[in-house]
């Protein structure tokens, strides 16, 4: 069904009333730019580079889980032998869980420094339960954006800024695709670009 | 066998141009290759909208660029209840919206006439009449200008642009009405 077939009775198409329009319309369909060369090979290259990341992250994944489960059947199965509880178990999981929050603080780093490290830290949170990323862009980052870290809470995702005093204006992008507002934070609607904007006031602090 | 006819043979090549859905199986059976189709595909037409979007040849071919990236990263997000153009706009739409608020900041964003990117056209070289049309175009606000592109340039239903942007069908269509009212408005004057 192409796109004509959805007009409403009153949301015909204009170049078939309006011969200004129309013409218009002929003209802005008509273009068809060539891309560089280069474009589609650095998209093809990025895109590579990403599989070839997932495919070693699998392989890790697979590896872990295949030392996971000899190292805990091994101490498991001497529990069973000498007839106790399964302490091996209890200590190889503790072991994990200790070593995944070692690396995952070691991965968040300390408080982001925009404006090169003076002012007040701050912790912005957005909860989003299906994202595979999170980012937050402002006037401090000057709309750049800077990668959230779950939080290791549900579905939070966490970034900790050090700010200086002042009026601060943000928003979250989930996924590089869709614009969010914080709901923790005042709001001052949408830009002239359809962003929701976020309002961070941070008040001087006394020396 | 001397008696045997030699047979003819007629060898007959079709050339069968795989769909979006095709192309999609192939990548995500591990075929990274197959996505170069879907990037030869829809660049170009990427490349128009985000170069009137932004008005930046630069500008336009990187935010294309990152729209192509990120939908592979993100394959696993599309549903296929819709099209595949349609949602690959959605990421476009919103790279060209991240590109505007980074480029406000940084530079005066009035783009004289004689800089507004020129577009190959398919049948005739650029002419004064499109230059007028461009600029008019230009001259729109930024979110009445996506709204008209989407709507009559690219040809996506009033369903598919609310969920590309989010906005309400209704918000769209107003800004798709006041977008032709400006540009009618701009044009009566010129010989087109």
């Amino acid at each position: 069904m192409s796109h004509d077939d959805m007009h409403a009775p009153d949301d015909r198409p204009f170049e078939m009333d309006d011969p200004v329009l129309g013409r218009v319309i002929e003209e802005l369909r008509s273009e068809w730019p060539e891309p560089t060369a280069e474009g589609p090979m650095r998209v093809m290259a990025a895109v590579r580079r990403e599989a070839d990341r997932a495919r070693a992250s699998r392989r890790r994944a697979t590896l872990v889980a295949a030392l996971w489960r000899r190292f805990s059947g091994y101490l498991s199965g001497r529990s069973v032998a000498t007839g106790g509880p399964a302490w091996g178990a209890v200590a190889a999981a503790v072991v994990v869980i200790v070593a995944g929050l070692w690396i995952g603080w070691a991965a968040m780093g300390g408080p982001v420094s925009p404006d090169g490290g003076t002012g007040q830290v701050v912790r912005l949170v957005l909860a989003e339960p299906g994202a595979t990323e999170v980012t937050v862009a402002g006037d401090f980052s000057d709309w750049n954006p800077l990668p959230l870290h779950r939080s290791g809470v549900g579905s939070e995702w966490m970034i900790e800024l050090r700010l200086p005093p002042g009026r601060h204006t943000y928003a979250f992008q989930v996924d590089g695709q869709r614009w969010v507002a914080d709901e923790a934070a005042p709001t001052a609607g949408e830009n002239e670009f359809g962003i929701p904007i976020s309002v961070l006031l941070l008040p001087e602090v006394a020396a | 066998m001397g008696g045997c006819d030699r047979a003819e043979v007629r060898l007959v090549v079709r050339v069968v141009e795989l769909s979006d859905a095709q192309v999609l199986a192939q990548v995500r059976g591990g075929d990274v290759e197959a996505y170069a189709v879907l990037v030869d595909r829809y660049y170009p037409r990427c490349l128009r909208f985000a170069l009137r979007r932004l008005n930046d040849g630069d500008d336009a071919e990187d935010a294309v660029q990152q729209t192509l990236i990120k939908a592979y990263g993100a394959l696993d997000g599309y549903r296929e209840d819709g099209r595949f153009g349609a949602w690959l706009f959605r990421i476009l739409l919103n790279e060209c919206r991240t590109t505007e608020v980074r480029r406000a900041r940084q530079r005066d964003r009035t783009i004289p006439l004689d800089e507004l990117p020129e577009v190959g056209r398919r049948d005739h070289p650029p002419n004064l009449v499109g230059r007028e049309i461009r600029q008019a175009l230009a001259e729109l606000s930024p979110l009445l200008r996506e709204a008209f592109l989407l709507r009559h340039v690219e040809g996506f239903t009033y369903d598919e642009m609310k969920m590309q942007t989010g906005e309400g069908v209704s918000a769209l269509k107003m800004r798709v009405k006041r977008a032709a009212d400006l540009l009618r408005e701009r044009l009566k004057e010129v010989a087109l």
